[in-house]
């Protein structure tokens, strides 16, 4: 009998002697190695690979200058595998639940000033870029480095800035010159009247005209963005109460509850109708691709650049990241051209302003847009790290580092934002370019900027639309649904009474 | 005759040598003839010793396992069941709301269709699963014994493949301009594009897996045949059985309960499964892939929606069970 007590009590210790350690680690009770150095965790731009990729041979040795200069601190860069700006709030936001959100993490400034994202996830850097950049000589403070516009997307609507900026991408149509020459069509359409003639063209000549790649985001949030901000252009004022220069949430719940932003309203509705219009010259298998994925991608979404580089579409709409990747492709530079967004006139609607939408889509929306975590979503933020990080950005975004890294990574396709940064100014580029003032973007469901839940029923929505699966009527049905339902959460979760607008 | 076979003279002979086995076992090991506890067979192989008393080494061993257990698999589900009357976006504090979100999903505009898509997959892996895995493993029993075994070798060996292997491969096959598509065209067929038509995206996501053998079901139903009692198979080929007679008179009864575990499992792996579907077309296109396992996921983890997608899943709990125990019930053994 004692024998088998004091095996008992062995095999009692040995359990509870395997359980201690992991307890001890979970609960943080394993003290930290003394003295080691800060480690800044950082997301990489998407599409990117891991930090020792080509793409991010630029990033990669600006990092090791810094190290170098700074040997108490570390960078360590996560690899961005994740496919849309959807996605990425997601798994921030899930790492943030528990406190384990990167430093720096990658965002877009829709869901950032939208108020799409849980407050208090991201820092205030306002404070430190009102002061000046240390690496830059001479400077006043690190935002004099920024055009105005620029400030204006990074701002939201309570004068915080959550999120720094580092390049702009502009966007288009690109269509195969050949195909164009033989559907008899001499010159690039200007007009959404001539765009839709050209489409026809294309198909009577026995051309896949279109795609509209509703595997993702990307081309439906364009169309949204252009035709909205395009047909709403005169009514912006009734519910814009920020000013901003793209919609936030709150504009946009204020505008579905008075009905401007609504399919009641026919100027509104006038932009799904067009968007119908295209139906008939959408490729088949659209939903299977994204304008905006990873060219490597293996499953769907899969890219639509290389349908209109095998020849299976004759346009595609796309942004100036696609440059680089066509000319690359053997024997296709120079046989494709890229022409603006066309504007939609009377000639198409009554509805119509003769809007000049160009740069509504476009923006600060290329990589180097980061944002910088709390002490709640980050529990290794301190106000000490937070300096740190914000160190490591301000050589980052040294205007002449700015313009290397972005320049390396994106040959050219995405236009470093700080004055200074060195710009490499692809042919067919400057067509893109906005020549005016950009009219306040009216940006809704499909940018996360209500919520994410809305914005992902939108594109299922979208995408049976555009399939012919919904009637134009049940879809005007369920959009306005979704529209006031969207309005709501947003509200709810932000804590706005929206009955005083 | 062929029903009287349950009562053949074989099978009680087959008894009484058992029973002859047990005891020869029981003078040499009283443990390997499973001797109850407390017997004047020996010392107790179980947790519990006679009198009330427990062996505690065994209890102290079973610590870890029972802890791990507890925390990585019971406390989750006991959380997610009280999680969907909350709303949490997974950063803010929850917010407790009842019912709501039960009722939110039950009245959601994709909840139909879900339902419907949810059956049809369920109802498809079913089908396909009995028929062909069961087909196969008849196969494989009554091939030659060495063309048996390498056949049953390749058939099982694409189990311990990646999933992820053979969805990248079905995606190649079903793209637009897929192999299966540029196929179609060179013979002169119909060539859908499978995963971006809204009317045979769901049918593509089933033709995954084709022929559907290499699974676990297979394994059980090989295993199953194999253990049939030799003598009545020796009868039923004495009295001239033939092979779809045999199947379908003998082996399908005496297999009732493989078939039940097949079936239950696969039911609940059907409902479970939605990475094909988030992978090759993310509930699209439109809802034509949408199914309640997919929304539940990217409530939580795309919209932040933490306490619905608990709701969802609750609901799917739910549903299962009944599920599992309609079909322990429907598929009670029909032999003794």
């Amino acid at each position: 009998m004692p024998h088998t007590t004091k095996r008992a009590r062995l095999a009692l210790l040995t359990s509870v002697a395997t359980c201690l350690p992991a307890i001890a680690i979970g609960t943080g009770a394993v003290p930290a190695a003394a003295s080691s150095p800060t480690v800044i965790k950082a997301v990489l731009p998407p599409n990117t690979g891991p930090i020792t990729a080509s793409d991010n041979a630029g990033l990669y040795q600006l990092t090791k200058e810094y190290e170098k200069a700074h040997p108490s601190v570390s960078v360590q860069w996560l690899p961005n595998n994740t496919s849309s700006i959807t996605q990425a709030n997601a798994t921030v936001e899930s790492q943030a639940s528990g406190g384990a959100a990167p430093d720096l993490v990658w965002e877009q400034y829709g869901p950032v000033t939208s108020g799409s994202i849980p407050a208090g996830l991201l820092q205030n850097i306002k404070p430190y870029l009102e002061k000046p950049n240390p690496y830059v000589p001479g400077n006043k403070s690190w935002l004099s480095l920024f055009p105005a516009s620029v400030i204006a997307y990074m701002t939201s609507p309570n004068g915080d800035i959550d999120i720094i900026l580092g390049s702009a991408v502009e966007t288009g149509m690109f269509y195969n010159k050949a195909d164009f020459a033989k559907a008899g069509i001499k010159s690039t359409p200007a007009t959404w009247a001539q765009f839709m003639a050209d489409l026809a063209k294309l198909k009577a000549a026995g051309f896949q005209p279109f795609v509209f790649a509703d595997g993702g985001l990307c081309n439906p949030s364009w169309f949204e963005r252009l035709a909205t901000s395009s047909l709403l252009a005169n009514e912006v004022p009734k519910f814009d109460v920020n000013h901003a220069q793209v919609t936030t949430g709150l504009d946009d719940a204020i505008g579905i509850k008075k009905g401007i932003i609504s399919m009641d309203n026919p100027r509104y509705a006038e932009v799904w109708k067009l968007l119908g219009q295209l139906r008939q010259y959408n490729y088949s298998g659209a939903a299977t691709y994204d304008a905006c994925t990873s060219q490597t991608a293996t499953t769907p979404p899969l890219d639509s650049q290389a349908l209109l580089s095998e020849g299976k579409v004759a346009i595609v709409w796309g942004g100036s990241w696609y440059i680089p990747n066509l000319n690359s492709i053997k024997g296709f530079a120079g046989k494709y051209g890229v022409f603006p967004e066309p504007t939609i006139t009377s000639a198409t609607t009554r509805y119509a302003l003769n809007t000049v939408t160009r740069g509504v889509i476009g923006g600060p929306n290329g990589n180097g847009q980061w944002g910088v975590t709390s002490e709640k979503a980050d529990h290794t933020m301190t106000p000490a790290k937070t300096a740190i990080v914000m160190n490591f950005l301000a050589w980052l975004f040294k205007p002449a580092n700015l313009g290397y890294w972005i320049n390396q990574s994106q040959k050219g396709g995405e236009i470093p934002i700080e004055k200074g940064a060195p710009v490499l100014n692809l042919p067919g580029l400057r067509s893109l370019l906005p020549t005016g003032k950009v009219p306040t973007v009216v940006d809704v469901v499909l940018d996360d900027v209500l919520t994410t839940a809305a914005t992902t029923s939108g594109l299922r929505l979208v995408q049976e639309y555009m399939d012919g699966s919904l009637s134009y009527s049940n879809f005007a049905s369920q959009w306005q649904s979704l529209l006031t339902s969207a309005a709501a959460a947003w509200a709810a979760a932000n804590h706005v009474n929206l009955s005083k607008y | 005759m062929l029903y009287l076979m349950t009562n053949h003279p074989s099978r009680s002979t087959a008894l009484v040598g058992r029973e002859r086995e047990q005891k020869r076992l029981a003078s040499v090991s009283p443990r390997m003839a499973g001797v109850p506890r407390g017997s004047s067979g020996g010392r107790s192989a179980g947790l519990w010793q006679g009198r009330g008393r427990w062996r505690p080494a065994l209890g102290a061993l079973l610590l870890p396992s029972l802890l791990l257990i507890g925390v990585f698999t019971y406390y989750p589900a006991v959380r997610s069941l009280i999680g969907g009357f909350y709303a949490w976006n997974g950063f803010s504090p929850p917010t407790y709301v009842g019912l709501a979100q039960f009722n939110q999903y039950i009245h959601s505009p994709t909840f139909g269709p879900e339902v419907v898509h949810l059956v049809i997959l369920v109802a498809g892996s079913i089908a396909t699963t009995l028929v062909s895995q069961f087909t196969a493993a008849e196969v494989v029993t009554h091939l030659p014994s060495r063309v048996g075994r390498i056949v049953k070798y390749v058939l099982v060996l694409p189990i311990v493949f990646p999933p992820l292997v053979l969805i990248e491969v079905w995606d190649y096959l079903l793209e637009p301009n897929g192999l299966i598509d540029r196929i179609a065209v060179n013979v002169g067929l119909p060539h859908p594009s499978w995963l971006s038509n809204p009317h045979t995206a769901l049918i593509g996501i089933l033709l995954i897996g084709f022929p559907w053998i290499s699974n676990l079901g297979f394994l059980i139903f090989l295993g199953g045949l194999q253990n049939l009692p030799k003598e009545i198979m020796d009868a039923a080929r004495v009295d001239g059985t033939g092979a779809l007679q045999r199947t379908f008179r003998i082996d399908v009864p005496l297999l009732f309960p493989q078939f039940r575990v097949v079936v239950i499992l696969s039911g609940i792996y059907a409902v479970q499964n939605f990475v094909p579907i988030l992978l090759l077309t993310n509930g699209g296109p439109g809802t034509a892939t949408l199914v309640p396992g997919l929304d539940m996921y990217q409530s939580a983890f795309q919209n932040d929606q933490y306490g619905y997608g608990m709701a969802i899943g609750t609901l799917l709990f739910a549903t299962m069970l009944v599920f599992t125990v309609v079909a322990m019930r429907a598929l009670r053994p029909r032999t003794h």
